[in-house]
């Protein structure tokens, strides 16, 4: 339906990968999709593409990762980096309403808390293909 | 250690027997009796040889035959180690200026009883030997008691209390306010015992207590034990050269009188002293305490906010997968494949509730100062009634009530006990649809509130144990992990009441606790 898409994940748990990778089968979202199991490899990551390189159509942060968490990934790239325009989706499984507050407040396009249930949390595909579509909408305009 | 002390002893002998008159022995100045219970109370009842020493020397080099000396040494030995028995026996030892009932007590038992015995050995000691008149025995134990036990009055708190802590940490605006109080004291003392009272010798010596009381109030006892010292020092010397309120015809007279002044005035500043330190104590302990409890909870937040999402995660992760192998692979699984996910997913969710409630719980008891405030019971209902919304609509039960009170409690816990004891209601029913109905009536001091239902009942001798964490007692076809009742229980008590249940198996369940009622509760109807 749209060319094919880069998606950066920064998610620790590899249950939680495959989920989110059977979400966008689920949707028909055909993508690459750059995993970064902790915060330190995320950061590596975008500190290198700060030039040139590949440019993820969207960016899926976990709140909780080893040594860097979220907040600061989304808030280095808020920081006027490369991608400070670039939709950010944060996917946690805090309940705590603080979490969202500041993940807004640092810029952060959605929050989606995963759900306990499978067809719920399938559902994220749908909200992540939405989001590369405005994006690529956005960017046509 | 033991020739020090007895050398001590002789120096503050030799200078208090300077001022003897009624016999070259007898003194009423005596600061060696303080310095022996000191020494006994400091560094053990070991020490005794260097305070018999120190006495015998003192006395051989003023007066009297050798076994005079003896004697009177005896006198003293024993004075300072039944004192110091004494104190640590009932008047709590090196502690007994922490509080006023013991500075009494030490001053009863080791100012008043130990040196009524010494004065006696030590008289009748110079009377046997001709060293002095048995007619004037009753001036002269009188003189001897007195300068012994005020010597320890005066002497004996300032060297226990500087020993014990002898640091000096004070900050400038301090070091100021103890120079000005060391300074005021100079100038009263002088005043009252010095050169100016001559030919005066006015009755001010009243001037010197909000001195002492100063240093009692802003410094403590070890420093207000000290200004004692120093105070007693100034007054001696004014008096012996016949200036200040205390001087009579004999020397000996004024030095009792004065004596007997400086003891009293040391009790109270002392007794001050101690109170003001007590509440300092007890305050900073209160402080210390809160401080310890803020953090508990803190860490207990903190511990609950881990723990829900670390055990919650793979919980999560055992239903995602069950779900998404039937829906993948549930042709090859066969048949039972959605019996076994279905029961996977229900101990998942049986685990979730149980997490949820301990969590629950366990805030409840870290929460031992809840917002309390005016809460309309009827309001507490509508809400509970509100988040049972689809129980009792499921169970067709019908819940009835008087009009409730105002109390003053917490209304999320309110709610919460309310939507637990009917929500019981519901879960224990019998065939019939649920009958629930709730009233208070008021006692003396508690408004006591019911919750009955025509439920499937419960054994009475369950009564208590229905009450504790993970109790069930209904086995596997009802719902519910335990949990509910406890943290009833643990709402009742944080809200100072009583929680009980009464029932009767195949007739139906009452659950009463009881709030605190006060005087601005009313009935709203």
């Amino acid at each position: 339906m749209f060319e094919r898409a880069s998606i950066f994940l920064a998610e620790d748990s590899p249950a939680d990968v495959y989920l989110f990778r059977e979400a966008l089968k689920a949707h028909g979202v055909d993508c690459d999709l750059l995993v970064f199991d902790d915060g330190q490899a995320a950061m590596s990551f975008l500190v290198g593409a700060e030039k040139d390189g590949p440019a993820p159509d969207i960016f899926v942060l976990d709140l909780n990762l080893p040594r860097i968490d979220g907040r600061a990934i989304l808030k280095h790239l808020r920081d006027g980096s490369r991608f400070a325009q670039s939709p950010v989706l944060i996917l946690t499984s805090s309940q705590n309403p603080d979490d969202r507050d500041e993940s807004v407040k640092l810029g952060a396009n959605r929050y989606v808390q995963k759900a306990a249930n499978v067809n719920d949390f399938l559902r994220i595909g749908g909200v992540v293909k939405a989001m590369i579509r405005e994006k690529r909408f956005n960017a046509k305009v | 250690m033991l020739l020090g002390l007895a050398v001590v002893y002789f120096l503050a002998g030799k200078l208090g027997l300077s001022l003897a008159f009624v016999n070259r022995s007898v003194t009423s100045v005596w600061p060696p009796s303080g310095i022996s219970l000191a020494a006994i109370l400091l560094l053990g009842y070991r020490v005794w040889p260097g305070i018999f020493l120190g006495a015998f020397a003192v006395n051989i080099t003023t007066a009297g035959s050798v076994a005079t000396c003896l004697g009177i040494a005896t006198g003293n030995t024993l004075e300072a180690v039944l004192g110091a028995w004494l104190v640590s026996r009932f008047a709590s030892g090196l502690d007994a200026f922490r509080k006023p009932r013991d500075i009494f007590k030490f001053a009863a038992l080791a100012g008043g009883l130990s040196t009524a015995v010494c004065a006696a050995i030590g008289v009748i000691s110079l009377a046997a030997t001709g060293y002095a008149d048995w007619t004037a025995f009753g001036q002269t134990w009188l003189t001897w008691w007195l300068g012994d036990g005020i010597g320890i009055i005066l002497v004996a708190p300032a060297l226990i209390l500087w020993a014990s802590d002898r640091r000096v940490q004070w900050k400038p605006p301090k070091a100021v306010e103890g120079v000005l109080l060391l300074s005021l004291l100079l100038l009263v003392s002088s005043v009252v015992f010095g050169r100016w009272s001559q030919g005066r010798n006015y009755p001010l010596e009243f001037l010197c207590t909000p001195v002492l009381l100063w240093a009692a109030f802003r410094f403590g006892p070890r420093d207000t034990a000290l200004m004692i010292l120093i105070l007693s020092g100034v007054a001696i010397r004014g008096t012996l050269a016949g200036l200040g309120p205390f001087v009579r015809s004999s020397p000996n007279t004024s030095l009792l009188l004065l004596q007997l002044y400086t003891g009293t005035v040391a009790l109270v500043a002392l007794s001050v002293a101690a109170i003001v330190a007590e509440r300092r104590r007890a305050e900073l302990h209160l402080r210390e305490t809160e401080r310890r409890l803020s953090r508990y909870n803190a860490d207990l937040e903190h511990f609950a906010y881990a723990a829900s999402h670390d055990l919650q995660e793979p919980l999560r992760n055992i239903t995602l997968f069950t779900q998404l192998m039937v829906e993948q692979h549930g042709k090859q699984l066969g048949r039972e494949a959605d019996t076994f996910m279905n029961h996977i997913v229900g101990g998942v969710e049986r685990m979730n509730a149980i997490i949820e409630g301990l969590l629950r719980y366990t805030r409840l008891s870290g929460s031992d100062v809840t917002c309390f405030e005016p809460v309309s019971m009827n309001d507490v209902l509508s809400r509970a009634q509100k988040n049972l919304g689809a129980a009792i609509a499921d169970s067709k039960a019908q819940v009835f009530y008087d009009g409730l009170p105002i109390v003053t409690g917490d209304r999320e816990q309110l709610v919460r006990l309310l939507q637990n004891l009917i929500g019981n209601a519901i879960k224990y029913r019998s065939q019939a649809a649920p009958l629930i109905s709730v009233a208070a009536r008021r006692n003396d001091q508690d408004w006591i509130f019911s919750v009955s239902d025509n439920g499937i009942g419960i054994d009475p001798k369950y009564g208590e144990r229905v009450f504790g964490l993970f109790e069930r007692l209904h086995g596997s076809h009802t719902s519910g992990v335990g949990i509910g009742l406890a943290i009833s229980k643990r709402i009742v008590e944080l809200h100072r009441g009583l929680i009980w249940m009464e029932s009767q198996p195949g007739i139906g369940s009452t659950f009463k606790f009881t709030i605190p009622a006060g005087t601005e509760q009313s009935f709203v109807v």
